[in-house]
C-alpha cells in the first residue's frame, strides 16, 4: 500500500520516505507441497508429528494449517512421490492425509504492514503481528494537525534563510526551538551545502565548529543538567527545503539526526534521501533516521528555482 | 603511477589524529601536474563536527588558498576508503582519480556499503598499504572515541 498523505487544511502533503519491502503490496512467494487433512481428529498429531520431522525455518511466519490444508515441506524441485518418500523415509505417516500432496505458492516472508498481511493471507495465513507505529505513518496519522502545524513553520523558517535556492533548519523537538539555520553556498565552496552549513553551526553551538559564520541564533536551546551535554545532532530534527544529495543525507547519519523533513526534490542532482539512494535506509549504517517529504513542497520548488532564475538573469546581464 | 610516497604522507597524518585522540585517517590532494594541493586528517573530536573528515579539511584548505579551480581532476590518496559522504563529495568536485588503504566496513562510499552515484566516473584502487592503515584503525576502536558519551547515544528517540 502506498503510505497515505497527512493532509493539513493546507498546501501540502507529507510523503514519509520508507523502504520499498515496507510500500509494496508485492508479496513474494514460495512453493510449498500441502495435503489435504481427510481425519480431522487426526490434525494435532500431524502437525505435531510434521513440526518435529519436517521443520521448515525459511517459513515459521507461516500457521503450519489453512482449513483443511496442512504444509508438509518446501517444494524445491521434487514431485509428488518424491516429497511422499522423502518424508516417508524420515519416518513420517502419511495417515489421516491424502497422500497426494500438491505444490502451492505461500509467502515467503512475514508481512510488513497490515495491507501486505491482507495480501498474504490470500494465499496462507501469518503469524502476523502489526507494527503500530509504522502503520500510523502509513496511514497518515502519525503527525497530529497540531505537529503538521509545527513541521509546517519549520519549514517556513528553512524556507526564511534559503539562499542559493536551499535553506535548512536544525530544531530540537523538546522544546522547538531552531538551534541553528542557515542557506546554500554551494557556488563559494562545494562543501558548503545548506546542510552541511547546519551542521557546522550546531557544532559551533557546541562550543566546536569549523567554519567562520556570523550566526546569531545558534545557541544550545536545551539546558543540560549532565555534565555530558549535547552531542552532535543527537536528538535534533533536521528541515531542509530541498532533498539532500548523498553527502549531506550522509553527514545526517554521522550527525545523529533524529528526523528529517524536506519539501520538494532535487531536479538537478542525485538525492540522497529517497531520490537516486536512500541512505538512511541503507544496511550496516550505524544510526537511523526518518524521513518525510513533500512539506510545502510548492514553496520549497519555487525557492529552489529562484536560484535559477537569479542565475539566468545574471547571465543575460553578463551578455549584453 | 607509484602513490606509496603519498600515502606514506598520508598515514603520518593519520597517526598524527591518533595521537590527538581522533579516528586515525589521513589524506592528501595531488593535482595533475603532480603538485600537493592539501594535506589534512580527521578534526571530529576537536570541532564536535561528525562531517570533519580529512578529505573535507583538504578541501577546506584549498577553497581557503583560494584554489577553488584546481579542485577538479585532483588525485586523492587517502588511508582509509572515503566514506559515504566524502566519496559523494569527491564526486561532485570532479575528483579523477581515489587511491585509498584500507576498506570502510562501516561507511565506505567506493563500493563497500554504497558504491556513490557518478563513482564511475572515477578511477578508484584500493589496498595501498592497507595494512598500515588498518592498525591505526584497530588500535583507534581499541580505545574507543571518548568524546561520544554512551548515555548520549543510546537515548531512545522522542516521539514528537
Ligand atoms: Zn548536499
Ligand atoms: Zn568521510
Amino acid at each position: 500500500m502506498e503510505p497515505k498523505r497527512s493532509r493539513l487544511p493546507m498546501t501540502w502533503a507529507l510523503r514519509p520516505v520508507l523502504p520499498e519491502n515496507v510500500t509494496t503490496d508485492n508479496i513474494t512467494t514460495v512453493n510449498v507441497f500441502v495435503d489435504t487433512i481427510i481425519d480431522r481428529t487426526s490434525t494435532s498429531k500431524i502437525v505435531k508429528s510434521l513440526g518435529q520431522l519436517s521443520v521448515i525455518n525459511s517459513l515459521t511466519h507461516l500457521k503450519r494449517v489453512k482449513n483443511q490444508t496442512i504444509i508438509l515441506m518446501l517444494a524445491k524441485d521434487l514431485n509428488p512421490d518424491e516429497c511422499v518418500a522423502e518424508l516417508e523415509s524420515k519416518g513420517f505417516n502419511f495417515a489421516g492425509l491424502s497422500g497426494r500432496p500438491e505444490i502451492t505458492p505461500v509467502p515467503a516472508c512475514m508481512p510488513k504492514t497490515c495491507s501486505q498481511n491482507l495480501q498474504a493471507r490470500k494465499l496462507w495465513p501469518c503469524n502476523f503481528h502489526p507494527d503500530k507505529r509504522l502503520e500510523s505513518i502509513l496511514s497518515g496519522d502519525f503527525f497530529n494537525q497540531l505537529e503538521l502545524a509545527t513541521i509546517d513553520g519549520h519549514m517556513r523558517m528553512a524556507l526564511a534563510c534559503a539562499t542559493g535556492g536551499v535553506g535548512a533548519v536544525v530544531v530540537d523537538p523538546l522544546n522547538n526551538l531552531i538551534v541553528a539555520q542557515s542557506g546554500d553556498f554551494r557556488d563559494e565552496h562545494p562543501v558548503k551545502h545548506a546542510i552541511m552549513c547546519v551542521v557546522d553551526k550546531v557544532a559551533k553551538a557546541q562550543g566546536g565548529g569549523a567554519w567562520d559564520s556570523s550566526s546569531t541564533i545558534a545557541k544550545t536551546s536545551r539546558i543540560n543538567d549532565d555534565k555530558t551535554g549535547p552531542y552532535l545532532c543527537t536528538g535534533y530534527d533536521v528541515y531542509v527545503t530541498k532533498e539532500p544529495c548523498v553527502m549531506c543525507a550522509m553527514a545526517l547519519v554521522h550527525s545523529r539526526a533524529r528526523r528529517v523533513f524536506y519539501g520538494c526534490e532535487d531536479a538537478s542532482g542525485p538525492g540522497g534521501l529517497g531520490g537516486s539512494v536512500s541512505i538512511h535506509l541503507l544496511k550496516g549504517i550505524n544510526h537511523r533516521f526518518e524521513v518525510f517529504a513533500g512539506v510545502l513542497e510548492e514553496e520549497c520548488r519555487t525557492a529552489a528555482l529562484a536560484l535559477h532564475t537569479n542565475n539566468v538573469a545574471q547571465n543575460i546581464k553578463h551578455t549584453e | 603511477m607509484d602513490w606509496s610516497d603519498h600515502m606514506n604522507m598520508s598515514l603520518c597524518l593519520a597517526k598524527e589524529a591518533l595521537e590527538v585522540g581522533e579516528v586515525p585517517v589521513g589524506c592528501i590532494f595531488v593535482d595533475n601536474d603532480g603538485n600537493i594541493l592539501a594535506s589534512g586528517r580527521n578534526t571530529v573530536n576537536e570541532t564536535k563536527n561528525a562531517t570533519r573528515h580529512a578529505e573535507i579539511n583538504c578541501v577546506d584548505t584549498i577553497i581557503k588558498a583560494g584554489f577553488l579551480e584546481k579542485l577538479s581532476n585532483i588525485t586523492v590518496v587517502v588511508t582509509v576508503e572515503p566514506c559515504i559522504m566524502c566519496a559523494a563529495m569527491l564526486i561532485n568536485i570532479g575528483c579523477a582519480n581515489i587511491i585509498y588503504g584500507c576498506a570502510n566496513d562501516r561507511f565506505g562510499g567506493c563500493g563497500t556499503v554504497l558504491a556513490v552515484p557518478g563513482l564511475e566516473k572515477c578511477k578508484v584502487q584500493g589496498g595501498l598499504f592497507g595494512n598500515q592503515a588498518m592498525d591505526l584503525l584497530k588500535q583507534f576502536y581499541k580505545g574507543q572515541n571518548p568524546n561520544a558519551p554512551e548515555n548520549k547515544v543510546k537515548k531512545k528517540p522522542v516521539n514528537p
